[in-house]
């Protein structure tokens, strides 16, 4: 539960809130890449409360600006894409992909260069990774080091990105995936066909939690004795503000979400789907997209609203399904936005099972404060090898220590 | 006509304004009866700016709380409905019907009992009377006497209650029943057009009423009194028990009747019409007529009036041809469309009353007095009291001008004198 | 570039506000003559963030009314208009045309007389002049002097009026208008097409230069042509809202005013007319269709107002290929619907517009100040002097010196 300060501090992120600026010190996700052609259509993002265009230039190089022109305003989502450059419609002026105006046709001729020299075009690093534009929004020169997430360095063939446009505040998208205590629960009409070692999931549904701390935010283990006297530990890493990668078994492919603030009432749930050793077939990659609206920018479409309560199919739950919902990851969506857009957290009733967003919500604070007094803000100034991180769901001997268990160091089993 | 600050005050009915604070303390009805299914989807239910959920349980009882689950506010509408409780879906948490947590799955085993038996479910006392689902939000240990008013104490089949959601507030819908100026006036050609003549055609004789007032402990009671010119005078005789419920006097022909303005929030309202027949069943047809021209939705009979962008379809060749005011469908949408069309919340500060509006002026008057008596402690309007709600009846009559309205008893009443 | 709250002083215009008390006093267009016919339905008018109700009575004469019943505030919209009155359909109370209450219905027979007469109706000097219903709502006993436009003295067939309503505040309207330099770099499309504006086109950067007047300004925007001519596009600016501006000779004349309906809506009015004869037919075409709401059609920022990207990289300029008028709107509604003027960066090809920012910041303190409404609104102006012209002249003498309305001949 969190006083209505404390749920502000942490929610608000529009210009000047003190998220909002921490938030944007991140490389942020922005959009598909696939939705950017050279000399295409620029498009509108909008993150943090902002508003910018993003452009593939002519010779493939990313743009991106604030959305008006720097001129009077208009928004560069109309202006024309050609010769590396956005040109605005209303006065021709001509801004270059690198986000220096290079032409200023509204002004006598003599001055061009001299006065186009003075403009200030707010424009931002963009990096182009796992299919995905990705941006940075904040106030250091140079820019913090890019997310060398395993997913980032993957060919586009071994990846999957989806976007997901939720209707609600961004920390009811990021609690939607640390909690780890409704899988069993929320899920369970999904789990019923487990794959060998799933089965025994079900029988416990009330896991111990662990957790290590890591310079850029930790990793957790959500703690499971099964039937057969083994542990299944699902490892979670979390990087915060923003990022978790979440266990998986094959078949399912490695996944990592990040709940990214659109504004204060919408947020981008990004899905990055991969896999580090062979690109994801289409039968696979079909499959996952058979599962949503079917629109990889916005996956989850069809979902309905409060109106209709998302869909929900009583008849389904009277023939055994759990919740009605047609689709897992509807599910998870449905939970948070029918909180509401901005949750009244100051009506909550915590248990046991919440104490890791207990312990995140008091990180982020902790973090909001710091950067405000001016001290470091989590994954800031260290020395970070995103490669290594990569979630797990791994099955071992009660004697080991999930701590020492990774990618590089695999439990070993009886069977 | 009102300042900004009283207006404010009658008007804003939001968890901690002035007249939210008194308007929770009285029973109000929410939902109808067969909107609820044993074992069935939980319904949404706004009222006084707030949310809530009401399911029926498997044995038929009736629960109603907050909409959000006491663990994180997911919504209560999604929740599963069996064994006489609602189960969160999101992590299990399952509430009986009572609003008792008895069961956590999420906790570990050995703490899952205790833990249920700390968290605290907002949850409000229920009953279900004459077909309707009515719910106390007050903040007392004890909800007031529930209202036994006549409708309550009848079977089902006696009662046909419907609802409207009107897009203006609350008092907007308060005010449009207790002006019976306008009978005569906006409701003209219906009156005059009305295939079985009945007594509110006496109504378009003498527009300009005379209102007298009788106090009661439970709001007042109103004597619309027309002079025929004749030697004999038409009577309405409402009675209002403050602050939502005014009967209206019909015609013998037609079943009683009683319209409530519940707040759904400072907007919007639920405009319940109750029908009833003390006396015996109604019958399909008169059902039937009772939705003749509404949307024929009992849950909301006005969905399809439209709005303000489309001047709820005003017909104004069907005006030029003599209709007086060009809502044809039926009489309560030309209710509905003059209240929503002075916008979401009027402005009274721009009115210019007159004696008309005796009535108006003085509820006005009586609430603004009764938000002032519950800031002092007391719960106005006789709800702390035993009062007997089975007696209250409207009336309409024809009497010779000798008789005094007041001392007409409206359960044993004299003959009426023709009406038509 | 502005600040914020000097944005905030000149756009904000609902009741209460300085500007929106200062604009109140000028004479405004409110509707199409046409919009109203006689003991037809009433129509809603928004305008300056409040709502009215205008109505035609029987004999023609236009009526004017705060769109609610002063009873009880039911709209107006809704009352039967007969017997040059409205009769509100709530309560039968009838308000005749000139705004006195005749009937109360629902009072008392033997007090509705006297009663009637106490009761005060909000109603507003009107005048029908140029197809148009205009409205004067400030608070001035007398309303100003109406202005004596040309157009205003035309008869119906010299003229055609069009109005958009557009998602933006008054001030983008404005300067939408008194923008001259994006005419030959955002239209240019549309001027290839109709073989228009060469002149303007030759030369991208005009010179602006601006002569004072006790209603606004005059401005020349000057262009060096190839041959020892030049080209003057001089426009007349009647402040705060109406901007004569120059066409060809042959074509019809054009003014354009921005008249706010709230702090986030702008009815723009185009106003064609010909001094000398009738019109031939529609001087606008491939609008809405609507002439009430000519932009109806133009879409929206959620589907980029139906921009074409493919035309465009056939070398269609902007893309907007309904109407050029349609371009205009797009470029401001795309700025938001208040645009943060803190984020601008203007160059000299915005003098005119820093200036008329200026003008109205400066006006509007001194409105608060003094109460007297600026711009020569309470001198005697005689506005059928205002007239907007292009002309191409040789260069031995100043535009200052061109008389409008007897301009030397064209050069050819």
């Amino acid at each position: 539960m969190l006083t209505r300060e404390d749920n502000e501090l942490l929610c608000r992120v529009g210009p000047g809130t003190p998220m909002g600026m921490l938030g944007r010190e991140y490389w942020v996700p922005a959009l598909r890449a696939a939705t950017l052609q050279a000399d295409g259509a620029p498009m509108r993002v909008r993150l943090f409360g902002d508003n910018f265009v993003a452009f593939r230039a002519t010779d493939g190089r990313l743009g991106f600006f604030d959305e008006g022109c720097p001129h009077r305003c208009t928004s560069l989502a109309l202006a024309r894409n050609e010769d590396n450059a956005l040109t605005c419609i209303f006065h021709g002026w001509k801004i270059d992909v690198s986000g220096k105006v290079v032409d200023v046709p509204s002004e006598p001729p003599e001055r061009r260069t001299e006065f186009a020299a003075k403009v200030r075009v707010r424009h931002y690093p963009v990096r182009e990774a796992g299919g995905v534009v990705w941006v940075y929004l904040g106030r250091r020169q140079p820019p913090p080091r890019f997310y060398d997430f395993e997913f980032n360095r993957l060919p586009a063939s071994h990846l999957m990105p989806l976007r997901a446009l939720l209707h609600c505040n961004w920390l009811q998208g990021f609690e939607a995936v640390l909690d780890a205590a409704h899988v069993g629960i929320l899920h369970k009409s999904w789990l019923v066909q487990p794959a060998g070692k799933l089965a025994g999931l079900a029988a416990v549904t009330a896991p111990t939690f662990e957790l290590l701390a890591k310079p850029y935010g930790f990793r957790e283990a959500a703690l499971r004795d099964l039937r057969d006297g083994t542990c299944y530990a699902r490892i979670r890493e979390v990087v915060l503000p923003f990022f978790s990668f979440i266990p998986n078994d094959p078949p399912l492919q490695s996944l990592c979400i990040a709940a990214i603030p659109i504004d204060d009432e919408w947020t981008a749930q990004w899905y990055f789907w991969y896999d580090p050793a062979a690109p994801i077939q289409p039968p696979a990659r079909d499959w996952q997209l058979s599962r949503t609206s079917g629109d990889p920018d916005n996956f989850c479409s069809t979902l309905g609203s409060a109106e209709n309560n998302w869909g929900q199919d009583r008849a389904k739950m009277k023939d055994g399904h759990w919740s009605g919902m047609w689709t897992f990851h509807y599910e998870d969506f449905v939970t948070q936005l029918s909180m509401g857009t901005l949750v009244d957290r100051s009506r909550e009733y915590l248990g046991s099972s919440d104490s890791i967003i207990i312990r995140v919500r008091r990180m982020l604070l902790e973090g909001i404060r710091a950067f405000e007094a001016g001290r470091a803000a989590p994954g800031f100034d260290q020395e970070v090898d995103y490669r290594q991180i990569r979630a797990l769901g791994i099955r071992y001997p009660r004697e080991q220590d999930w701590r020492c268990l990774g990618v590089a160091n695999p439990p070993t089993l009886p069977d | 006509m009102l300042t900004h600050e009283d207006n404010t005050l009658l008007t804003r009915v939001g968890a901690g304004t002035p007249m939210g604070e008194l308007l929770r303390e009285y029973w109000a009805p929410v939902l109808r009866a067969d909107a609820l299914e044993a074992d069935g989807a939980p319904v949404r239910v706004r009222l006084l700016g707030e949310n809530f959920i009401a399911f029926r349980a498997t044995d038929g009882r009736v629960g109603f709380f907050d909409e959000g689950c006491p663990h994180r506010c997911t919504s209560l509408a999604l929740a599963r409905n069996e064994d006489n409780a609602l189960t969160c879906i999101f992590h299990g948490w399952k509430i009986d019907v009572s609003g008792k947590v008895v069961e956590v799955p999420s906790e570990p085993a050995e703490r899952r009992a205790e833990f249920a038996a700390k968290v605290r479910v907002r949850h409000y006392p229920v009953r279900e009377a004459g077909g309707v689902i009515w719910v106390y939000v007050g903040r007392r240990e004890q909800p007031p006497k529930f209202y036994n008013f006549e409708f309550n104490e009848l079977p089902a089949s006696h009662s046909f209650p419907m609802r409207a959601v009107m897009h203006c507030n609350w008092f907007q819908g308060l005010e449009a029943v207790l002006d019976s100026a306008h009978l005569g006036i906006l409701h003209a050609s219906w009156l005059r057009g009305n295939a079985t003549p009945g007594a509110s055609t006496l109504a378009t004789a003498n527009t300009g009423p005379v209102f007298e007032v009788e106090p009661r402990p439970y709001g007042f009671r109103e004597g619309a009194l027309r002079d025929l010119f004749d030697g004999t005078c038409y009577a309405r005789i409402r009675e209002v028990v403050l602050p939502y419920y005014s009967f209206i006097p019909s015609a013998v022909t037609r079943p009683n009747f009683m319209i409530c303005a519940i707040p759904i929030d400072d907007e919007w309202t639920a405009q319940w019409y109750f029908h009833y027949n003390p006396a015996a069943p109604l019958t399909a047809a008169q059902r039937a007529e009772l939705m003749e021209g509404s949307s024929g939705d009992p849950n909301n009979f006005c969905s399809d009036m439209g709005s303000i962008d489309n001047l709820w379809h005003q017909d104004r060749k069907l005006m030029r041809e003599g209709n007086w005011t060009g809502i044809a469908r039926c009489i309560p949408f030309e209710d509905f469309v003059v209240e929503e069309s002075m916008g979401p919340i009027v402005d009274r500060s721009r009115e210019y009353l007159g004696s008309s509006d005796v009535i108006i002026i003085r509820a006005r008057r009586m609430l603004l007095q009764a938000v002032r008596e519950h800031a002092a402690g007391k719960v106005p309007f006789g709800a702390t009291e035993n009062l007997d709600y089975s007696q209250i009846r409207a009336l309409a009559i024809r009497y010779d001008q000798q008789l005094n309205w007041r001392q007409l008893d409206p359960l044993r009443p004299p003959p009426s004198l023709p009406t038509n | 570039m502005m600040t914020r709250e000097e944005n905030e002083l000149m756009c904000r215009v609902a009741p209460g506000t300085p500007m929106g008390q200062m604009l109140r006093e000028y004479w405004a267009p409110a509707l199409r003559s046409q919009a109203l016919e006689a003991d037809g339905a009433p129509v809603r008018v928004r305008m300056l963030g409040e709502n009215y109700i205008a109505f035609r009575a029987s004999d023609g004469r236009v009526g004017f009314f705060d769109e609610g019943c002063p009873h009880r505030c039911t709209s107006l919209a809704l009352a039967r208009n007969e017997d040059n009155a409205l009769t509100c359909i709530f309560h039968g109370w009838k308000i005749d045309v000139s705004g006195k209450v005749v009937e109360v219905p629902s009072e008392p027979p033997e007090r509705r007389a006297e009663f009637a007469t106490k009761v005060r109706v909000r109603h507003y000097p009107v005048r029908e002049a140029g197809d148009t219903i205009w409205v004067y709502l400030g608070q001035r006993e007398t309303p100003p002097k109406f202005y004596n436009f040309e157009f205003n003295l035309l008869p119906s067939n010299q003229l055609d009026v069009y109005r958009a309503v557009m998602h933006c505040n008054w001030v983008q309207g404005l300067e939408a208008v008194l923008d001259s330099a994006h005419i030959g770099l955002m239209h240019r499309s549309w001027l290839r097409n109709f073989n228009r504006g060469n002149e303007t086109m030759a030369n991208n950067s005009p010179i602006f230069e601006v002569v004072a007047k006790p209603y606004g300004f005059c401005e020349g925007a000057l262009r060096d042509l190839w041959d020892g001519t030049s080209y003057a596009r001089i426009r007349e600016v009647v402040m705060p809202y109406y901007s004569f501006i120059p066409t060809d000779p042959g074509d019809p004349n054009f003014m354009i005013c921005a008249i706010p309906i709230d702090d986030e809506w702008t009815a723009q009015w185009y106003y064609f007319y010909d001094l000398k004869q009738p019109l031939k037919g529609d001087c606008l075409v491939g609008h809405s269709g609507d002439k009430n709401n000519f932009c109806s059609s133009m879409g929206s920022i959620d589907n980029m107002w139906k921009q074409d990207r493919k035309a465009m990289k056939e070398g269609h300029w902007t893309g907007i290929t309904s109407i050029l008028q349609f371009e205009d709107f797009v470029a401001e509604e795309s700025m938001g619907a208040i645009v943060d003027r803190s984020r601008e960066y203007l160059g000299s090809s915005d003098s005119i517009i820093i200036r008329a920012r200026r003008m109205l910041l400066q006006a509007v303190r001194e409105y608060q100040r003094s109460g007297i409404p600026p711009f020569g609104l309470l001198d005697e102006v005689d506005y059928t002097k205002v007239r907007a012209l292009g002309i191409r002249f040789k260069n031995d003498i100043s535009w200052k010196q061109i008389d409008t309305l007897n301009p030397p001949t064209w050069v050819e």
